[in-house]
């Protein structure tokens, strides 16, 4: 089987998150006989690339992810998503409408999903109980036995020669949405304090991304109760520090978000050798003869040179990460869940993926990217502007003002073809907006009750409030429309600004 | 964990408020002495001025500087160090946000010092115009905020501030000398503040300030003798916007530490610290206030008040013919005010402040 991750930009090729999720696994599925390559969204330019059996969806929170997975829907491919980011649970947070609409767009059009936690597994099928899914586990990249009985040793006998404790703390330190990261660490850095008795030093080293080093954020490292220091993170200085660091302090808060991140922090420092405190919620249970949840019993441990990670816990280590991150156990159950649900849609309907045959509606709201309208026009689909919608793109469908208040649709020569025979030979000719000569049609004749409430909504951009206020009624009324001119037309809203909603 | 003594750089007439203090720091005190300056201060440095005077400051010291641009830019510049970090210009107000942030992340070894930098100064000693543009509650990220007077002269300090409050007298009076030549100037020096916020929030009085002034230049051109004008270092309104000068009228804008005010025969000023630098350097000095009284001087009451030509005039002749009458109305003045005017106490106090920060 031919595996595609398909990615949101050339950055997030770079990611640490891409290496660990999808880079560690991709030699094992070798192994295994499958082949898994990362492609960037916008390297499809046409329905002919599509070459994959299966595409899997990261990060991709846009209207192209569910234009893509509509045309490959009726293929022989399979398509789903990988989800490992919970912006989709916190239901009564109005911030997050454009994603939870993505996902409820995204699961319709998607095989199957993937995900790095149970918890991102309850989460996805909330969204839809019988959609597939598999729990891939964040892989770790290597557990020798050995050194980590070494570098845990050796720490072990620096800190008794100096009786300092080297604690450090890594990892992405803000987020935009949720109090995270350097957040924790101060909210939860005075178990890191009380290892400061009967003699012990605690020195802690902190390595986060630039990005989070705002004055907020400084402020709070000020706060902290023990000494410190700072450095960016890159991932060469993560295995330096974890490699020199006694014990890794990972505390977690309960908020969703935090809730349904993986265990890769954690399997991390102890695959580096490193001891590890958690305070917070209990995310990392999963590995709890190997966490610390109390300091003292850290310190307890300490003193007796006899901490949870040492040699003789190795093996019960290496069994416990056997179920829960090993490369090569997790892409063997991950290939066998992707084989047998394309075996499963191979064997079902008959494929069905032209671009002539399919029609698919990218319906443009408030804030819709540039890149989702190219898409949909590449892939030779219809891009159809709202009247929320960018001004200046040349759409496939809009509507305008006519005489006395009516509405005319305004259509490109791709939409034309699209059109009903006895909707073509009601064309006239026109000029956009933009100065491009479109064909017009009177929309007002043809659906009156939807025009009538589109009407309204095409005299100019009224403020914020007006547009949430008229979004919902003028969406449905240009779907309808919409369905009017091209009857097999399938629809999705492409929207990023939270909060408008529409059940098109 | 060594110590020392870092100052913070925003604004441009910091320099002129922290300069004696670092001769002390380096030179009393033999702390090693770091200069932080803002990007903020090297782009409204536009001529380079007081970038070169932060170099011949630091060739006259032996401290260093460097300039940042983030918090944790001048975190790493602090990382590793204890002692004292000093401000001229600190305080929540946005004016004065990188001098504050640095001291919101400043590692805690450090004790954060805000100097007041003027005479009225927004959170130590307001004006009405203060208050109208920035409220009464005014907060620093200090630990210890050092003013011009003792605490109950100070009204403008929230009752959140006053517990960190020590009475240092200004750092002008510290200032060591570099001096002009010793030859006489002729006349008096005018000090022109229009940029302040006094001048335009209760009503736009610079075209008032600045129709007297060139009469009062035209009255003098015809006497044949002339004067001397000084922008704000800060503000420079003159030279910003290519206001025309007499040609009765020399400029004078180097920085204060290097003008040697007891060459001038009289000054003239809006309402500002400039005004207190004239009565301490023995000048006769008069404060201008608009013909009906509209910009707030009440902070400088006692001293001779002047606004219309003919009262620029008198108190030019009073100069010449009687000028023992302003020596003893602006002693009465400074006692009145409060202000810590003896320098060997200044001295002592600062010198304390910075032993004990950096102990």
């Amino acid at each position: 089987m031919r595996l595609c991750i398909v990615a949101p930009s050339e950055e997030y090729l770079g990611l640490a998150g891409v290496r660990i999720r999808y880079r560690r696994i991709a030699e094992h599925l070798q192994r295994h006989g499958h082949a898994l390559e990362i492609e960037v969204i916008d390297r499809f330019r046409s329905l002919p690339q599509f070459v994959h059996d299966a595409y899997v969806f990261s990060k991709c929170y846009d209207g192209r992810s569910v234009l893509i997975g509509q045309l490959l829907r009726g293929s022989a491919r399979i398509v789903g998503i990988d989800m490992f980011d919970d912006y989709f649970s916190q239901r009564a947070d109005s911030r997050f409408v454009a994603y939870r609409d993505w996902l409820r767009s995204m699961v319709e059009v998607s095989d199957f999903f993937l995900c790095s936690t149970q918890r991102m597994h309850e989460v996805v099928h909330g969204y839809k109980p019988d959609l597939p899914g598999h729990v891939l586990n964040d892989p770790y990249d290597d557990a020798d036995a050995t050194r980590i009985a070494q570098v845990a040793r050796r720490n072990l006998e620096a800190a008794h020669a100096q009786r300092r404790v080297a604690a450090c703390w890594f990892g992405v330190g803000d987020n935009p949405h949720f109090e995270v990261g350097l957040h924790d660490l101060h909210a939860f850095g005075e178990a890191l304090a009380r290892l400061q008795q009967r003699g012990w030093d605690v020195h802690l080293s902190i390595l986060t991304n630039r990005r989070a080093l705002d004055v907020s954020g400084l402020e709070r490292l000020r706060r902290l109760p023990l000494r410190w220091d700072l450095d960016e993170w890159t991932e060469e200085r993560e295995r330096e520090l974890l490699a020199r660091s006694l014990v890794a302090f990972i505390p977690v808060n309960a908020q969703a978000f935090s809730i349904a991140k993986s265990l890769n922090r954690a399997i991390s420092a102890l695959t580096a050798g490193a001891q590890v405190l958690s305070n917070g919620y209990p995310l990392y249970a999963p590995l709890d003869p190997f966490v610390y949840r109390d300091p003292d019993a850290l310190l307890e441990d300490l003193e007796r040179r006899e901490l949870k990670l040492r040699e003789a816990s190795l093996p019960t280590l290496l069994g416990l990460l056997g179920s829960i991150g090993d490369p090569n156990e997790e892409a063997a159950r991950c290939a066998a869940f992707l084989e047998s649900h394309s075996q499963r849609k191979s064997a079902g309907a008959a494929p069905r993926m032209s671009e002539a045959s399919a029609c698919v509606g990218v319906l443009h709201g408030v804030r819709s990217p540039g890149v989702v309208h190219q898409t949909a026009q590449r892939l030779k689909q219809l891009s159809i502007g709202s009247p929320f919608a960018i001004e200046s793109l040349n759409y496939d469908l809009r509507f305008v003002r006519g005489d006395r208040g009516s509405v005319v649709a305004q259509l490109s020569d791709t939409a034309t073809t699209a059109l009903p025979p006895a909707l073509r030979r009601r064309l006239t000719a026109g000029t956009s907006s933009t100065g491009k000569p479109v064909h017009c049609l009177d929309a007002s004749a043809l659906c009156p009750r939807p025009a009538a409430t589109l009407a309204p909504h095409l005299r100019g951009a009224p403020g914020r409030a007006g547009r949430l206020v008229a979004y919902g009624s003028a969406m449905l009324a240009v779907r309808d429309i919409a369905q009017a001119l091209f009857p097999h037309i399938e629809l999705h809203l492409s929207e990023l600004e939270s909060p408008y909603h529409a059940a098109t | 964990m060594d110590r020392r003594a870092v100052f913070l750089i925003n604004l441009l007439q910091d320099v002129n408020i922290v300069r004696p203090l670092v001769h002390l720091a380096c030179r009393e005190l033999a702390l090693p002495t770091h200069l932080l300056l803002s990007d903020k201060f090297v782009e409204r440095d536009v001529q380079g001025t007081w970038q070169a005077e932060i170099q011949e400051l630091c060739a006259e010291t032996g401290c260093s500087a460097q300039v940042f641009d983030s918090e944790y830019a001048a975190l790493r510049e602090l990382a590793g160090w204890r002692g004292a970090l000093i401000a001229a210009s600190e305080s929540d107000l946005s004016a004065h946000l990188q001098t504050h942030n640095v001291f919101r992340i400043a590692p805690p070894g450090f004790v954060r010092i805000t100097l007041q930098h003027g005479f009225e100064c927004v959170g130590f000693h307001q004006n009405r115009d203060h208050y109208k543009a920035h409220g009464r509650h005014i907060a620093f990220a200090a630990d210890v905020i050092c003013g011009w007077c003792e605490l109950p002269y100070m009204q403008s300090v929230a009752p959140s501030e006053r517990s960190k409050y020590v009475a240092t007298g200004p750092s002008a009076l510290l200032q060591p000398a570099t001096g002009e030549s010793a030859e006489p100037a002729a006349g008096g020096l005018v000090g022109e503040n229009l940029h302040s916020v006094r001048m335009r929030m209760s009503g736009d009085f610079r075209a008032s300030f600045m129709d007297t002034f060139f009469e009062f230049c035209s009255e003098l051109h015809g006497q044949g003798r002339g004067v001397t004008m000084r922008p704000h270092p800060g503000g420079q309104y003159v030279l910003k916007h290519g206001i025309a000068l007499p040609s009765n009228v020399d400029l004078n804008n180097l920085p204060m530490y290097k003008v040697d005010l007891s060459r001038y025969a009289y000054g003239i000023s809006a309402p500002s610290s400039i005004v207190i630098d004239m009565v301490l350097a023995g000048l006769p000095t008069a404060v201008w206030q608009d013909e009906d009284g509209i910009v707030d001087a009440s902070n400088y009451e006692g001293l001779t008040s002047i606004s219309t030509l003919v009262d620029w005039l008198a108190f030019e002749r009073d100069v010449r013919i009687r000028p023992a009458l302003f020596a003893h109305r602006q002693a009465a003045f400074i006692a009145r005010s409060g202000l810590l005017v003896d320098r060997p106490t200044v001295h002592r106090r600062f010198k304390a402040l910075l032993s004990g920060a950096t102990a």
